[in-house]
């Protein structure tokens, strides 16, 4: 094993342990570029299974977000108080778990938007914060496009969270640069007006505009929970302890045909 | 062998301190968590350079503390190179606080060299009164300190201690110096313990012997300490055209957006000095408006400027420029950045190490995090460490990615991330720290009535308010004693149009009461977790009598 001959070499400095050493590789080549010959970024090992190739895409776009199409959503629009929620919750879990196992094998990693996610969540779930670059505020129209443009041929993964509807060109535009650069985009699809995707509770009739996707482009990956829940939290007693998520993935290819699986988090 | 220049040097002491506006008390400038300048004042209290902010503190209690702020530096510095320009058109800014300028033909001009000293003293005293008073602060005394030797290293000399080493006699008056003098740590640590305790020991020995046993550095350092230039003159011809231009439309009024023309331009310099093993020394930075202004200032390392020292310099000076006094600001934006390399030496290369590589990787991550930042500002793109706390937004910090984080617990330090140039310390080799593979929670300190994990995925950056009522529609508080005063049961989100939503599972509170001995920043809150109908979790938070929804376990 080539890792436990430089463990061993006196030249190994201080503070790098094996474990740094195996991810060494990969830190090499930290530029993507079209030398890189992985066809996949690593995924944590629970979610191994439900990608094709064990990992996500280079170069690829995976969406997170609800598995239908979005015209389909658009026939809920006239959501109630009791209707299933928009966005499934437990989607903000699984691009941590997205995350962290990208971060903590060494590739960088970029959240645009979002600043609301909580990264101590991410450390608990393995991440590297060191990998982590985040961007919560993009800028307005014209400017995020740029800088989700530039991190895309900067880092591994980029993941989008965008806060209004993005337009088809814009999105189009940048699939095909992921795709050119060989780095991964993750787009965080939270259908609804905005505020309603925020993680507090679902939107209510008034504030129900059109339930559209807001990633009109093509993507290679779909991701979605269909259905997650906590348990250990009784009434006044216990502590929410074990989240449990129905994860489904599917898209265009090796991944036509949708793949299911349980997760438990912590795990 | 060429004469050393006659070189006299104006040296601002404190200028980090002056700039802050702090020349007056104890205060002290940090970088990394060591003191990197501190005022007089502090220094009589016993702070010492190199201390670690805590030590400082120590050693005097009311200690003001500013973080490194090298813009800040520049920007104050301007009308002080503006008052040495008054003299001669050849200004060389070697870092904020200290320029130097060719003092044969001013000396001449002026009436002899006392006679200039003593103007240029007048007139950049003044100028630096009125940068202090700017910050409603006096200016140390003496304001600024004015020396001429042969050549820019014993002219720095010569400032500090404020004297005119007569021509011809520098190598003598350098031989009284000791070793340390030469800001060379490695080097000198060595020579004392081989018994070289001053310059003209160290002068004494053989020139090839040297450069044998301490390699370029140690001949560098020879050179200096025989009182010659700085640089043996690069041999062969250098390139021609050493001058990149970038015309800029729309003209461009931040310095930002022109630091990121700059990292172009420098990144070309290089690259045409490389196939020719050069590097430049000596930078010259023009810019000029739409109404035709113009302003071009020299900068001079001790050692290579690489690529990104030159775009510091661009922007130091750029931002001294157009955030300067009125007077001499710019009516317009800026058309166009011209960088020319007036003097180059032979590169020494530097030797790739095994961190090296990766660092090679790095910069590419560096260049486009650089370019992100032109777009949206500095702080636009960050990082998070961790740190210590209760509430889930409190365990993560952010700080903008290129600032150097506090060494702190459980923290590392962004790998792959070169140490900011320094100025004058400039080196061409960079200091990469390697990432130490750490776990998710080791060796962070113990929080009591810290939220046990999982954490919250949603931290919302302002929390929403929220009302808990118990069954009979009561709003629930929390008593003193860290109990709930009733049952909570429903959650009201103050939204138009929207219901409230059944508890079905809580927990806590978890009272945290912290920092109650300073009322400024003291915080009362108490935390509880909630499952509603609907299958979301969240963390509310009560403070002063208000819940909040502080974060959702998404």
């Amino acid at each position: 094993m080539a890792s436990y001959a430089l463990a061993g070499t006196p030249s190994v400095p201080s503070g790098l342990s094996p474990k740094g050493i195996t991810g060494l590789g990969s830190r090499l080549q930290l530029a993507p570029g079209p030398l890189l010959t992985e066809r996949t970024l690593p995924v944590l090992a629970e979610l191994a299974g439900l990608f094709p190739g064990s990992g996500l895409p280079r170069g690829g776009t995976v969406l997170l977000g609800p598995l239908a199409a979005p015209d389909t959503l658009d026939s809920v629009s006239g959501i109630s108080p009791n209707a299933p929620p928009r966005r499934a919750p437990g989607l903000t879990s699984l691009l941590l778990l997205l995350l962290a196992g990208t971060s903590s094998r060494g590739y960088w990693c970029a959240v645009v938007g979002l600043p609301e996610l909580g990264l101590a969540a991410a450390v608990e779930m393995g991440a590297d914060l060191d990998r982590l670059i985040l961007v919560p505020r993009p800028g307005s129209q014209g400017r995020w496009q740029s800088v989700v443009t530039t991190l895309l041929e900067t880092v591994d993964l980029v993941c989008l969270a965008p806060e209004t509807p993005v337009h088809p060109a814009d999105a189009r535009w940048l699939s095909a640069r992921a795709r050119e650069r060989r780095s991964t985009l993750v787009v965080l699809d939270a259908a609804g007006p905005p505020g309603a995707a925020r993680g507090f509770l679902r939107a209510g009739p008034g504030r129900a505009g059109r339930a559209l996707s807001r990633w009109p482009g093509p993507c290679d990956l779909r991701c979605a929970v269909s259905e997650s829940s906590w348990s250990g939290l009784e009434l006044g007693h216990g502590l929410l302890s074990l989240l449990h998520l129905e994860a489904e993935v599917g898209g265009r290819g090796a991944a036509s045909r949708p793949r299911r699986g349980h997760l438990r988090l912590p795990a | 062998m060429s004469p050393s220049v006659r070189t006299l040097v104006v040296w601002c002491p404190d200028w980090p301190l002056v700039a802050a506006g702090l020349s007056d008390r104890p205060a002290v400038i940090v970088a990394a968590n060591k003191v990197i300048a501190s005022s007089a004042a502090a220094r009589a209290e016993g702070v010492r350079l190199g201390q670690r902010r805590r030590e400082a503190q120590a050693c005097c209690p009311e200690l003001v503390v500013v973080a490194e702020d090298e813009e800040r530096d520049a920007r104050s510095f301007e009308p002080v190179v503006l008052a040495v320009a008054g003299f001669t058109s050849q200004v060389e800014l070697t870092r904020p606080g200290v320029c130097a300028l060719p003092a044969r033909a001013a000396a001449r001009y002026f009436g002899g060299e006392a006679a200039l000293v003593e103007k240029v003293c007048v007139a950049v005293g003044t100028a630096v009164m009125a940068v202090a008073g700017r910050g409603g602060a006096a200016a140390p005394r003496p304001a600024c300190c004015v020396g001429i030797a042969d050549g820019p290293f014993a002219a720095r000399l010569a400032a500090r201690r404020g004297t005119i080493v007569p021509r011809g006699a520098t190598p003598e008056w350098l031989s009284h110096f000791p070793v340390e003098v030469l800001d060379l740590p490695e080097l000198t640590g060595v020579l004392r313990r081989l018994g070289i305790g001053t310059l003209g020991d160290f002068a004494g020995l053989g020139e090839t012997v040297v450069l044998a046993r301490f390699g370029r550095e140690g001949g560098f350092a020879h050179r200096l300490a025989r009182g010659l230039d700085e640089r043996p003159l690069a041999l062969g011809d250098p390139p021609a055209d050493l001058t990149v231009c970038r015309e800029l439309d729309p003209p461009a009024d931040r310095a930002d957006s022109l630091a990121f023309v700059a990292v172009g331009l420098a990144e070309e310099l290089v690259g045409r000095l490389g196939p020719h093993g050069l590097a430049a020394t000596q930078l010259r930075v023009e810019a000029e408006t739409e109404h035709g202004e113009s302003l071009q200032r020299c900068w001079r390392g001790d050692r290579p400027f690489t690529a990104r020292a030159m775009v510091d310099r661009v922007r130091w000076q750029l931002e001294g420029w157009l955030q300067g006094p009125v007077i001499t600001a710019p009516t317009a934006g800026v058309t166009m950045l011209r960088l020319t390399v007036s003097e180059v030496v032979p590169d020494d290369g530097r030797q790739m190490d095994f961190a090296g590589a990766m660092a090679e990787a790095g910069r590419k991550l560096e260049r486009g995090l650089a370019r992100v930042q032109g777009l949206l500002g500095h702080e636009a793109v960050l990082i998070a460490k961790r740190s210590g706390g209760r509430g889930p937004a409190e365990q993560i910090r952010l700080v903008a990615w290129g600032e150097e984080g506090e060494a702190d617990h459980g923290v590392r330090d962004v790998s792959f991330k070169a140490a900011r140039p320094k100025g004058v310390g400039e080196r061409s080799t960079r200091h990469v720290r390697v990432a130490r593979a750490v776990g998710g929670t080791r060796d962070a300190p113990p929080w009591p009535g810290r939220l046990p994990p999982p954490s919250p995925a949603l931290v919302h950056p302002v929390p929403l308010p929220v009302d808990v009522l118990d069954s009979h529609g009561a709003a629930v508080g929390v008593t003193g004693r860290g109990t709930c005063t009733s049952v909570p049961s429903r959650l009201l989100l103050p939204i138009a149009g929207s219901s409230s939503v059944g508890i079905t599972g809580w927990s806590g509170p978890w009272p945290a009461d912290e920092r109650w001995w300073d009322p400024a920043v003291a915080r009362r809150r108490a935390r509880l977790q909630v499952l509603l109908e609907d299958g979301t979790a969240h963390l509310l938070v009560l403070e002063q009598g208000r819940w909040c929804l502080e974060a959702t376990y998404d």
